[in-house]
């Protein structure tokens, strides 16, 4: 009872140092995962787009921040550094899996884990999602995580290990990219 | 237009993590370090066991037909890795 008490109260950081000391998956490990399940879980299902992927990566990036505790540093916060193993998992995730096939799970996934949903705006959302493919990697991912998740532009700065500006202007850039694919297909 | 498109990101809700997924974190966790062990044991503990169990039959050797230990310590055990 006491040790779930201690484990409660440490900081990530402290945890992380703690869970670096660790030979298997223990108390502090346990209480990490138990902790960033949730924000792991949303950042995976938001740039994965489907229960399936994002479960294959929140495990994945799980997996790394295990095998990886060691490496970190507390030069940045726990959470940053953790949210930018899971960005990077996702993205290497994408890497793997062709887009062609990629967009084709999310399209049969939407249809088939939101029946109810009003048709004008699934083909909106859809509309949204397909345009943000034609994006680079990064972008997409920044845009995602700043419209989506609400992410600050210096939250993205440490995660993405950029500048505020830089975050800035890649954002801005994405945003008038998507607005000129729009117009396109709109016309 | 883009920044409303754009807004309805957020609208889209996500569903809850799979109840699965500690265990499975779990059981990807145990796997990899049964590998990382299996290997650890594979490329450093037999190679280290083997090459100084080989020292320590050369130095038996070496003693039963000559006699005497190498001058230079080479039969004996290095600091273990």
């Amino acid at each position: 009872m006491d040790a779930i008490l201690d484990v409660r109260e440490q900081t990530d950081e402290e945890l992380a140092a703690e869970a670096a000391r660790e030979g298997s998956d223990g108390p502090a490990f346990v209480a990490l995962v138990d902790r960033f399940r949730q924000r792991v879980w949303r950042i995976c299902y938001r740039l994965l787009g489907n229960e399936h992927d994002a479960n294959d990566a929140a495990q994945e990036v799980f997996v790394r921040l295990f095998l990886h505790r060691g490496r970190f540093d507390a030069r940045s916060k726990y959470a940053t550094w953790v949210h930018g193993v899971a960005v990077r998992t996702c993205l290497s995730l994408r890497r793997g899996r062709g887009r062609r096939q990629r967009h084709e799970t999310t399209v049969a996934d939407d249809r088939l884990e939101k029946p109810v949903a009003a048709p004008a705006e699934d083909a909106q959302r859809l509309d949204v999602l397909e345009l943000l493919e034609s994006l680079d990697e990064v972008d997409r991912a920044m845009v995602i995580l700043k419209y989506a998740e609400g992410y600050s532009y210096e939250e993205l700065a440490a995660i993405f290990e950029m500048t505020v500006s830089a975050c800035k202007m890649r954002v801005s850039r994405a945003r008038e990219k998507v607005n000129l694919r729009h117009k396109d297909t709109t016309e | 237009m883009s920044i409303d498109l754009l807004e309805q990101l957020s609208a889209t809700e996500v569903p809850a993590p799979p109840a699965e997924l500690d265990r499975e974190v779990h059981r990807r966790v145990n796997h990899s370090l049964l590998l990382l062990h299996l290997a650890e044991l594979l490329f450093k503990a037999l190679p280290y066991a083997m090459v100084h169990l080989a020292a320590g039959l050369l130095g038996l050797l070496s003693y039963s037909f000559t006699g005497g230990r190498r001058a230079d310590g080479g039969d004996r055990p290095a600091t273990p890795p």
